[in-house]
């Protein structure tokens, strides 16, 4: 066993223990850094590795999180109402795969990001579906330890898949089309197919999140779950620790999660800022991300955590 | 026997006319050159094969099968691969990556990850890149790179190779290497189409020559039959450029 592989299992452990020693505050705190990497790991498959700037992720946890909510109170269970998140969530980046990944750049983040405000505005009006503002309270209690196990979990997967898949032919496919679209298609890659695959991939994760997440807190409403805080996320932390690097969404959530913390106690409200100010940051100072500084790229490559 | 056949082929940009009714013919196991001045509409004519545009009239066979209007990631599979002019590798991308996209994606079958990883090995090393296998496509210069391409293109194990100016702008000691790789290629079996502007290369290489000026094929033959014609004489002095 490699050094890295060591340290991976002992903080595994730790954080397998840690509910039973710390207060609750730090297990919430520490639930909510596994979602941020959830999200921000899971955005990275089409931002950092496909090369497409995804604005709209949240809609995915948003819609894992109604359908999850509906279904829960319509007495299916816990299990199959999680399972519909996922489907729904995946078939949903499908069906938006074929007219959306006709676009470039700048008209496909907008496009995306358009996507975040017409399901807040469905789920806003489709009042006996979702409630509409007074949104969902599930028929569940509030379980913050075995949440906290769930999201560890789907973070350990999540990161784990991402592993695999990136250094799979899989991943190949989509470094080139970040690359060179045209490139990757003259030799062989049905682009595509593969950039669906990938939106697919990307929604199973979040939307699975968006069911847990809605578990956990038992009540959503638009704004909670299609809210400008969730749609920050992914963008704001990958982008901040590096994308398209495994480990750089998982620093970044890091950081503006425990700004975000601190904020949030001394100043309420402005904790908002924090994603801004991360995006100004890395915009300004570090183009490739923390994990790309030129202090730190070399160290890290040496642990086996940077590839490029 | 004819392996890959152009007929009538007519490319419009923005209503002028880059390729005119082009009619062309490479035979199995030749080199042929595709030569021209600048702006002849010799890399439109890669672009109508390899499937990035479709002609406006015309038809590419390709083993007698129409191939015109397939998409490029079929017609790489088909067994036609290509390099670019304006070198193309994904510059983010290992030199090794760069190889296995093709290894992995542009032939018909899929290989093993072991079997792919060794084929990479031995292209690389045929293309005299084995030492940059680990380094990022951009971190290599102009005269790798263009190596690089050819392994990529390699990578796909194509029935025909489209060569866009592998050559123009090396030094003489690459240019060798190339050219000797080239028709090491040729001795493998791969049919290389080629264009070029080195002519001592593509004069050099090449069984048969086809000549394009303003979009039409102004004449065809052997190096020595090209090179003769009062017509390609009177282009190329015509375009100040030899
Ligand atoms: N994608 C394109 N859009 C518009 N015009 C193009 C495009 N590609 C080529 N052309 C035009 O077609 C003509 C032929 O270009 P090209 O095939 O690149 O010539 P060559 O490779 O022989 O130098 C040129 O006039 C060029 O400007
Ligand atoms: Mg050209």
């Amino acid at each position: 066993m490699k050094k890295i592989h060591i340290v991976i299992f002992i903080g595994l452990i730790l954080f397998i223990l840690l509910p039973h020693f710390t207060p609750r505050y730090m297990t919430a705190f520490l639930l909510l850094l596994f979602m941020h990497i959830v999200i921000a790991e899971s955005y990275d498959i089409v931002g950092g590795y496909l090369g497409y700037i995804n604005m709209g992720h949240s809609a995915f946890f948003g819609i894992g999180a109604y359908t999850f909510a509906i279904l829960l109170n319509g007495n299916f269970g816990f299990f199959l109402s999680s399972l519909a998140a996922i489907l729904v969530g995946v078939l949903f980046a499908a069906l938006i795969s074929f007219p959306f990944f006709r676009l470039r750049g700048a008209y496909f983040s907008l496009a995306t990001f358009g996507l975040i405000r017409l399901f807040e505005l469905l789920a806003f009006n489709l009042r006996s579906l979702t409630g509409g503002s007074s949104g969902i309270m599930i028929k569940a209690e509030y379980r913050l330890t075995l949440a906290y196990y769930f999201t560890l979990g789907l973070c350990v997967l999540t990161v784990g898949l991402i592993f695999l898949l990136t250094r799979s032919r899989l991943g190949l496919a989509w470094t080139a089309i970040r690359e060179d679209e045209e490139v990757a298609q003259t030799f062989g890659i049905n682009t595509l197919k593969h950039k669906c695959v990938a939106l697919m991939i990307s929604a199973s994760f979040a939307s699975l999140m968006g069911a847990f997440y809605t578990w956990y807190i038992i009540f959503i409403n638009p704004k909670v779950v299609f809210g400008l805080e969730i749609a920050l996320v992914p963008i704001s932390m990958a982008m901040l620790g590096g994308s398209g690097a495994l480990i750089g969404p998982i620093v970044g959530a890091f950081f503006i999660t425990i700004v975000e913390e601190i904020l949030w106690t001394k100043v309420p409200y402005f904790h908002l800022a924090a994603y801004g100010i991360a995006i100004v940051l890395v915009g300004l100072f570090m183009p490739g991300g923390i994990v790309r500084l030129k202090w730190l790229r070399k160290p890290l490559m040496r642990l086996g955590l940077l590839e490029d | 026997m004819v392996i890959l056949e152009g007929k009538g082929l007519t490319k419009y940009f923005r209503g002028l006319s880059a390729l005119q009714s082009v009619d062309f013919k490479v035979e199995e196991g030749s080199i042929t050159g595709l030569i021209g001045p600048n702006g002849a509409g010799k890399t439109t004519l890669f672009n109508l094969i390899s499937g990035l545009f479709s002609p406006n009239h015309g038809t590419t066979t390709f083993h007698g099968m129409d191939i015109t209007h397939l998409r490029p990631d079929r017609i790489c599979h088909l067994g036609i691969s290509r390099t670019y002019q304006l070198i193309r590798p994904f510059l983010g991308l290992s030199v090794l990556r760069n190889v296995l996209v093709g290894i992995y994606y542009g032939r018909d079958g899929t290989l093993p990850k072991k079997k792919a990883e060794e084929e990479a090995g031995s292209i690389l090393e045929f293309m005299e890149l084995s030492s940059k296998a680990t380094y990022r496509a951009d971190q290599l210069n102009t005269g790798e790179r263009k190596r690089l391409e050819m392994a990529r293109a390699l990578g796909t194990n194509p029935k025909v190779l489209l060569l866009d100016e592998v050559i123009a702008g090396l030094n003489p000691a690459e240019t060798t290497t190339i050219m000797k790789r080239i028709e090491a290629t040729r001795d493998k079996g791969v049919t290389v189409f080629m264009i070029e502007h080195v002519m001592k290369a593509v004069m050099g290489l090449s069984d048969r020559v086809i000549v394009l000026h303003h979009g039409e094929k102004i004449a065809e033959g052997t190096p020595q039959e090209v090179t003769t014609d009062p017509g390609v004489i009177k282009a190329y002095l015509g375009d100040k450029r030899i």
